[in-house]
């Protein structure tokens, strides 16, 4: 009972994890539609910040809420101000774009604070189920990405400023037409976007460290992630994060780590394959 | 007032309209007609703020709006239907509405005010937009617009593709909004018949520039010469 009980957390925290790592690729994809290969990056950036400001003495919970946020929010608006609005449309060179910008952040951290890892021990300690320990910011970690995601979700359907957003995002020049400031609108979720992405590097941070580079093992799976989520961007993207996490860490359990990010990948192949608008190009049609 | 003086524009370096004067009286309806590729769509295009202007104005009540962006525009008074129906597919009919409401920073008003002038869409609130045929879209855009309150309305072959009952009830409703709402409305068509119902004058449109404007009375005594410029072959 014990056992099931740590494998379901285990579970748990897999899909939260790669909710967390995709919500805000899901606003800056899989809404706005821009492609953002420094996507990792902004994680990056979110982990050191809060890392540093932690390190620096702040309260650890305002590094992690506020700073990392704060900070990775306002890269955003800067990144989309200068570069994002003016390649508006024109996908090569967004990629191209943002494919610089994720190496100039790698190199200027790298250059700045250097290779090696950092990080914060994980708060709060463990918990005892019978033989079997577990740390109790795994529980932290599903609550975030649970808070996140719904938040996000209420904002959207309920508010009337998620309604403009939505609008916005969908078809930018018709809501143009009825009134909107979609230029305004569209920074405003780039900016959330990055934010989001500014939090979860910074919850992640105390359990997988920062480095330079550690982007790269986010973006990959935050990308397959948010496609096969299909065009319904948050159910999708939430839907297909509870998919992928759950397979990967079945998978790792039963073999080993490697085998479930195979799983992961093989379970994306399947699915697009079957399903090549994504999970709700075909179900939850009405979903945000 | 709707005032266009000698406007140009076009896409990249391909240059669409040459020169275009239009002059729209308040309360009143005025045509744009031409055969496919004249420049009708173009020229809603550029008088919404989508293209760039290389010369020329567009004037809305004394305003220039000719360097505004289109939100600017909607805000100034402009409402605008473009062609093949624009309305955001994956939002549902009651939120399109609401969201047209609000679009200008006004208070969410009540429902029943757009429902009232457009009862077919009652049963359809709950649906999303690529649910919707291609004459209930096109109400729904049309909905949304009027939600707007605008003063001067744009109109884009709002009956292409349409069936005869859906096209009946867009004239009586733009009918009673031209008699009894005073807006004015500039119409770019194909559809003679339609657009002799609803407006006051009809300008020609041919590659790029108005080839002739008169009442639509004249137009419609010279309705085989039209029928004949509208098919491409004067």
């Amino acid at each position: 009972m014990d056992h099931a009980l740590v494998v379901g957390l285990h579970l748990l925290h897999a899909m939260a994890s790669l909710a967390l790592i995709s919500v805000g690729l899901a606003v800056i994809f899989g809404m706005l539609r821009v492609i953002n290969f420094a996507h990792g990056e902004f994680l990056m950036v979110g982990g050191y910040a809060f890392v540093l400001s932690a390190g620096a003495g702040l309260n650890l919970w305002i590094a992690m809420l506020v700073v990392a946020p704060a900070a990775v929010g306002a890269l955003g608006f800067l990144v989309e101000r200068f570069v994002i609005r003016h390649l508006h449309g024109d996908i090569i060179a967004t990629i191209l774009a943002t494919w610089g910008l994720s190496l100039f952040l790698i190199g200027l951290a790298a250059t700045v604070l250097g290779y090696h890892q950092q990080g914060v021990a994980p708060p709060f300690g463990t918990v005892q189920f019978s033989s079997y320990s577990i740390g109790i910011y795994t529980f932290f970690v599903i609550l975030v990405a649970i808070v996140t995601v719904v938040s996000l979700f209420v904002w959207l359907r309920w508010s009337r400023s998620g309604l403009l957003a939505r609008g916005a995002m969908q078809n930018p020049g018709l809501a143009a037409t009825l009134g909107a400031d979609t230029k305004r609108l569209r920074t405003a979720m780039f900016v959330l976007g990055s934010a989001l992405s500014g939090l979860a590097g910074a919850v992640l941070a105390p359990l997988a460290g920062v480095l330079p580079e550690i982007g790269a093992t986010y973006v990959v799976k935050a990308f397959i992630t948010v496609i096969s989520g299909g065009a319904t961007a948050l159910t999708g993207t939430t839907l297909a994060a509870a998919l992928f996490g759950f397979t990967s860490q079945a998978a790792a359990f039963l073999s080993r780590p490697v085998v479930g990010e195979v799983a992961l990948l093989v379970v994306a192949i399947v699915l697009l394959r079957l399903l090549p608008t994504g999970i709700t190009g075909r179900y939850f049609r009405k979903a945000l | 007032m709707l005032r266009v003086t000698g406007l140009c524009a076009g896409y990249a370096s391909v240059p669409v309209l040459a020169g275009v004067d239009i002059d729209v009286r308040p309360g009143t309806a005025m045509a744009v007609l031409g055969a496919n590729g004249m420049g009708k769509t173009t020229l809603m295009r550029a008088m919404m703020g989508f293209l760039t202007v290389t010369a020329g104005q567009v004037m809305l009540d004394g305003r220039d709006l000719t360097a505004e962006p289109p939100q600017e525009r909607a805000r100034a008074g402009l409402g605008y239907v473009p062609q093949g129906r624009g309305i955001f597919l994956r939002m549902t009919v009651r939120d399109q509405l609401r969201y047209a409401m609000i679009a200008k920073g006004r208070p969410a008003g009540n429902l029943s005010d757009v429902l009232d002038r457009f009862p077919v869409l009652m049963p359809l609130l709950d649906r999303t937009g690529d649910a919707l045929s291609g004459g209930e879209r096109q109400l729904v855009a049309l909905a949304c617009c009027l939600s707007t309150r605008p003063g001067t309305l744009l109109l884009d072959e709002p009956t292409e593709g349409l069936q005869p009952s859906f096209v009946d009830q867009i004239l009586e409703l733009l009918i009673k909004l031209k008699q009894q709402d005073s807006v004015t409305i500039l119409l770019a068509e194909q559809n003679l018949e339609f657009a002799a119902a609803l407006c006051d004058q009809v300008s020609i449109m041919r590659k790029g520039s108005i080839a002739a404007t008169a009442p639509v009375a004249a137009i419609r005594e010279a309705s085989t010469d039209v029928d004949l410029l509208l098919a491409g072959e004067l």
